[in-house]
């Protein structure tokens, strides 16, 4: 049973009340799974990364495995492991626009 | 060709000649940046005093300034830099360059020494050199106050200096409004010339070769900017300082003279605190974006100071880099810097190594004034910070820089001092950023976040791709995309860095809107892949003026601190850019610049970017 630090910031942080949080997660999980787990145990937050329509991530977030974006890993199906650091971005002046947070 | 004049003032002689621009440096650079660093090139000896008399001051407008096109009110200010001695850079957006391109002129060269202070006023069709002894002392925002008010015109803009571009501050700045073409000490230059300031006052339009293609260009970037997810909904509401949220989570926004990475106790100082203190926003001449954020203190030791900022460079400056996780005193530290005409970055980086050498022991309480200089303490920074301005005690060592002031310190302090080629880094810890680490060795101005900056690995842009921040491959390539791509979009043209990064770039939009702009201002066609031409070629020449100047591949380095001490912390915990990696991805870059092993440009690649006389001035191998 893995845990990881999941690190987030602005409206996510504040749904989850602080920047950083610990969570246990299943062996065998992902990033997805990382980030569904979290949504459950913090209501507000599932409409803060993922888009209602498509199901997918939210376009503008950036989130990268232990400093390394999951864009180059394999995407939200990269595998987490014990003691992962996961981090939840938001580039408010970059900007990541129109990249491929895919469902 | 649609661009105005050229100035070129004689400080010594007053004499004020105009010409057209010539056809050269708009067809080969578009003028901006691009066009001054050639006119450095070829008019200043890159081994002269930067503060002498033969040094020149270009004063360079984009294109685009002046048009109704949306973000482009930018100037550039180019000279040889008295803090690096390298090409020295620095541009800055508001009111002032819509206003000097009003007046018709495209670009300013002043040359020469005045004998006693004085300011130049442009006007519609004429231009004087007049007497400043009235001004020189007031600091920039009274400078430009006095200036309107005894010329009866509120809205004459003023370009100017405070007392520690007087006084030859290393790193003084040159201030318009409230804005600074803060960085590389040209207003320093400005001082040595015994210019206090230049005021501009137009009214004519700046003539379009084809108004409706022109309309059709701004409605793409307007589609652009509107089509963004984060410009107008997050960036207006929290500036760049929502970097501090971002760089904290990624463990790469340095703190304590790089000793450590930022952490979350330096989010006081983020973007999402800052809301809390602002009043207001405001924004450059044209720019619907308004994403600047005018910040107030009302409580505590600050109460009473109000800043246009601070930007995210200047709380990584003023705050974590000297340990300061105080808001308040970062808005005073900043307004004051803007004040007194000191960069923020060079003047907190600065400042962060003295305190880091009096924690050490190099430097005593005697040395400091009797100041208790310790990181954190942020009463006795703004003490310096005054010191500094006026070249008072232990500010006239600090006013020359990490650098110079390292080495005449003596002793093991040139260790500490954070720079590249004498220029202070920006806010971005290169041990977790490769490309970012590899642009600040290459940047032709040193460690600079405005050439090349490493859009992918900080904000995961994924243009051309999406990369790995923390591997050596490919960062080569990538970093010549960043620099090349920045220096047509951003230094040629002057669109704002903002507006290429959160609405173009994720696209790969910049190289064609500005050659669809081009075409409807100028009445000629050129391609994208030429206005990245442009790019290459601004830093070949740049990079030939540098290897004139001394600079050589041992300068093409990282302080020692970054090549052998791992983060500690973090998510980029553990990470260097070793020598090795320094010396791997310095050879790929200069293979793919087709420059040699030394970093010197081959003729044939000269020659190739059209710049083969540049061949004669080229080291021997």
């Amino acid at each position: 049973m893995p845990t990881v630090t999941v690190r987030t910031m602005f409206e996510l942080a504040r749904v989850v009340g602080r920047p950083s949080v610990q969570l246990t997660v299943g062996a065998g999980a992902t990033v997805r799974t990382v980030l569904q787990e979290l949504a459950d145990a913090h209501g507000g937050l599932r409409g803060c990364l993922f888009d209602p329509g498509t199901g997918g991530l939210l376009s503008y977030l950036f989130i990268e495995l232990n400093g390394r974006d999951i864009r180059s890993l394999q995407g939200l199906e990269t595998p987490v492991g014990e003691g992962d650091a996961l981090s939840v971005l938001i580039p408010v002046a970059g900007g990541a626009g129109s990249n491929d947070n895919a469902p | 060709m649609m661009m105005g004049k050229i100035l070129r003032v004689n400080l010594t002689t007053r004499q004020i000649t105009e010409a057209p621009y010539p056809e050269v440096l708009a067809r080969q650079f578009m003028g901006g940046a691009a066009a001054a660093i050639k006119l450095l090139y070829d008019e200043v000896d890159p081994r002269v005093d930067p503060l002498g008399p033969d040094n020149k001051l270009l004063v360079s407008l984009g294109f685009l300034a002046g048009t109704p096109a949306p973000v482009t009110s930018r100037v550039a200010f180019v000279a040889k830099s008295p803090l690096s001695g390298t090409v020295g850079y620095s541009n800055s957006g508001g009111y002032f360059p819509n206003e000097l391109r009003a007046t018709g002129v495209q670009a300013i060269i002043v040359e020469g020494k005045a004998e006693a202070p004085v300011y130049l006023w442009i006007g519609d069709g004429r231009a004087e050199i007049r007497d400043a002894k009235e001004y020189w002392g007031l600091n920039t925002i009274d400078t430009q106050y006095y200036l309107q008010q005894s010329l009866h015109d509120g809205n004459i803009r003023v370009a100017c200096i405070g007392p520690a571009g007087e006084r030859l501050v290393k790193y003084a700045a040159i201030i318009h409004e409230r804005r600074a073409a803060g960085r590389k000490g040209l207003g320093a230059v400005m001082g040595a010339k015994n210019l206090k300031a230049i005021a501009v006052r137009g009214s004519q339009k700046v003539p379009l070769a084809d108004e409706a293609a022109f309309k059709e260009a701004a409605k793409v970037l307007y589609a652009a900017m509107k089509d963004s997810p984060v410009l107008y909904h997050r960036f207006r509401n929290f500036g760049t300082a929502g970097n501090v949220e971002l760089t904290v989570g990624q463990g790469d926004m340095p703190a304590r003279n790089f000793l450590e990475p930022a952490g979350e106790e330096y989010l006081a100082i983020g973007a999402q605190a800052g809301t809390g203190y602002r009043v207001r926003h405001f924004t450059c001449d044209q720019c619907p974006v308004m994403a600047a954020q005018v910040r107030a203190v009302s409580s505590g030791p600050y109460a009473g100071y109000t800043s246009e900022g601070p930007e995210f460079e200047s709380l990584y400056s003023l705050g974590s880099d000297m340990c300061i996780a105080d808001m308040g005193a970062c808005i005073a530290m900043d307004r004051l810097c803007d004040e007194l005409g000191v960069d923020t970055v060079s003047f907190g980086a600065t400042v962060a190594m003295a305190m880091e050498l009096y924690e050490r022991g190099i430097l005593t309480r005697k040395d400091v004034d009797g100041l208790d200089l310790k990181f954190g303490n942020h009463e006795a920074a703004v003490a310096v910070l005054r010191k500094i301005a006026y070249r008072e005690g232990v500010g006239d060592l600090l006013a020359e820089g990490s650098r110079a002031a390292a080495e005449r310190i003596g002793g093991d302090a040139p260790k500490y001092a954070m720079h590249v080629k004498g220029l202070e880094f920006p806010g971005y810890d290169p041990r977790g950023l490769k490309s970012m680490g590899l642009n600040y060795m290459t940047a032709f101005t040193g460690a600079d976040h405005s050439r090349g900056h490493s859009e992918q690995e900080v904000f995961g842009i994924p243009v051309p791709q999406a990369v790995d921040r923390l591997a050596i491959e490919g960062k080569a390539a990538l970093t010549i995309f960043n620099q090349d791509v920045g220096a047509a979009v951003k230094d040629s043209s002057m669109l704002c860095t903002f507006v290429v990064r959160l609405a173009l770039l994720p696209k790969n939009l910049g190289p064609t809107v500005v050659a669809d702009f081009w075409r409807a201002a100028q009445g000629y066609d050129v391609t994208p892949e030429e206005v990245v031409r442009v790019g290459e070629r601004l830093t070949n020449v740049a990079r030939v003026w540098n290897l004139r100047a001394g600079f050589t591949r041992a300068s093409d380095t990282l302080p020692d601190r970054l090549m052998t001490e791992p983060l500690k912390t973090g998510a980029s915990k553990g990470h260097i850019i070793s020598p090795a990696d320094r010396d791997r991805m310095l050879d790929e870059y200069y293979s793919l610049r087709g420059w040699d092993a030394r970093g010197v440009p081959t003729p044939e690649r000269l020659a190739a970017l059209g710049l083969a006389a540049l061949t004669a001035d080229l080291p021997r191998p």
